[in-house]
């Protein structure tokens, strides 16, 4: 029942953004990129290269979160300081542009096309990190994890959450909540996994 | 930044240095993909909802037209260690801004705007900028401390919160429309009015989350010095 509810949704609307066809829930709730991991619950490895312990904890709270607000997958994310062969390479660096942080990756989008290699690059800007508390840092990190999931931008008001806007720390500014992801991005990653 | 065209013509020689080295680290993002298709960036942007605090935040306003790329750089920020990572850059282009009209800032016939390189990268279409268009752009300036992983321009601006900072050309000269649906009142104190109608019809219509301020010149420069 619950893949009828989701291929039913999944054809209902496309949008063209980045790198082609989009896939967005009713009313904007989630986003998919086109992206996705392999499997029904894959099991990722993440590594940091050469990022200092703001972003550090950031993403390691922000991991967690995913993790707690999903339970039925038992896990998503875990570190390989050493390995090579890791999914998730996550950078930071005093980046010349304003933004927070990004997410880069390559596949022919479409729905849920595999990650080529895998893979999935997180950047976070310490040129803009001087700005933001610890609560807005694990926010961008969690949304940067998103991304990686498979998820895309989303535009939804503080009536509804999500943590995929373009602005992620929008519902902690504007809506007095940082307890994401929350049930729309959740919504998006059950879609896809 | 007082960048001549003497020096603008050297940078266009440095570039073309620099352009094989920049394109050899912007295959190596490619590598993310199999090679049928490009990569895409996904930058994450403070989000900014009103004229008054692009204004006060920004730099420089700008109205101009976008020239040619006249360098390209992959930004390591800086980090040394991290540069021998192709992963760890983001690829830049630097494009030559004829500036018609500054709102704000100081007055110069040309800037540099750097952006991230969609030569070689899918980019959100927000972050699009098309050389032989004009736009009001709100503006950050960047020299070798504050972008300590640029060095093929020695100063130059970037867009202020990306989308954001953009406005395309509207009907007429003087008017321009935002390229961000975050952008949402002219005044600060209207934000919260304009988000709670647009969160409520989010997602009813299409058509309603397409929407787009429109903004006067006048409007801009009411809150320049202001």
């Amino acid at each position: 029942m619950r893949k009828q509810i989701a291929v039913s949704i999944l054809v209902g609307t496309l949008v063209g953004l980045v790198g082609g066809a989009l896939v967005a829930g009713p009313g904007d709730a989630w986003v998919l990129n086109g992206c996705k991991f392999p499997g029904s619950n894959p099991q990722l490895e993440y590594k940091f290269v050469s990022v200092g312990s703001t972003w550090t904890d950031a993403f390691n709270a922000g991991q967690q979160k995913w993790d707690t607000k999903t339970p039925g997958y038992g896990g998503w994310f875990t570190e390989n300081a050493s390995g090579t062969d890791t999914e998730i390479y996550v950078y930071d660096a005093n980046y010349s542009e304003t933004w927070w942080g990004l997410a880069e990756g390559g596949c022919d989008s479409g729905g849920g096309q595999p990650w080529y290699n895998d893979k999935v690059n997180i950047k976070f800007n310490l040129s803009t990190a001087g700005s933001m508390n610890t609560t807005e840092r694990r926010l961008v990190a969690i949304h940067e994890m998103g991304h990686g999931l498979g998820l895309a931008h989303s535009s939804l008001g503080c009536s509804d959450p999500v943590v995929m806007r373009s602005d992620p720390t929008y519902a902690y500014d504007n809506c007095g909540t940082s307890d994401a992801p929350y049930a729309n991005d959740v919504a998006g990653v059950d879609v896809l996994y | 930044m007082n960048m001549s065209s003497m020096a603008l013509r050297r940078l266009a020689i440095l570039s073309v240095g620099l352009l094989a080295g920049a394109g050899a680290l912007v295959v190596s993002a490619q590598a993310l993909g199999s090679g049928t298709a490009l990569p895409s960036i996904v930058p994450s942007y403070q989000a900014v909802h009103s004229i008054e605090r692009l204004v006060e935040h920004a730099d420089r306003v700008v109205v101009g037209q976008l020239g040619d790329v006249v360098a390209r750089e992959v930004d390591f920020g800086g980090d040394v260690a991290a540069s021998a990572d192709a992963g760890a850059g983001v690829p830049m282009a630097f494009y030559e801004l004829h500036v018609h009209e500054t709102v704000k800032g100081d007055a110069r016939d040309t800037v540099v705007v750097g952006m991230i390189d969609e030569g070689g990268v899918n980019l959100p279409s927000a972050l699009r900028l098309t050389s032989g268009a004009t736009y009001l752009l709100f503006l950050r300036d960047r020299d070798s401390e504050s972008a300590p992983g640029i060095t093929v321009v020695e100063e130059f601006y970037v867009l202020l919160w990306g989308p954001a900072g953009v406005f395309d050309s509207g009907r007429g000269s003087e008017e321009f429309v935002a390229r961000s649906t975050e952008v949402v009142a002219i005044n600060e104190a209207d934000v919260a009015h304009e988000l709670t109608a647009g969160s409520a019809s989010s997602g009813a219509s299409e058509e309603a989350e397409l929407e787009r301020l429109t903004v006067t010149l006048d409007e801009v420069r009411a809150h320049v010095g202001g």
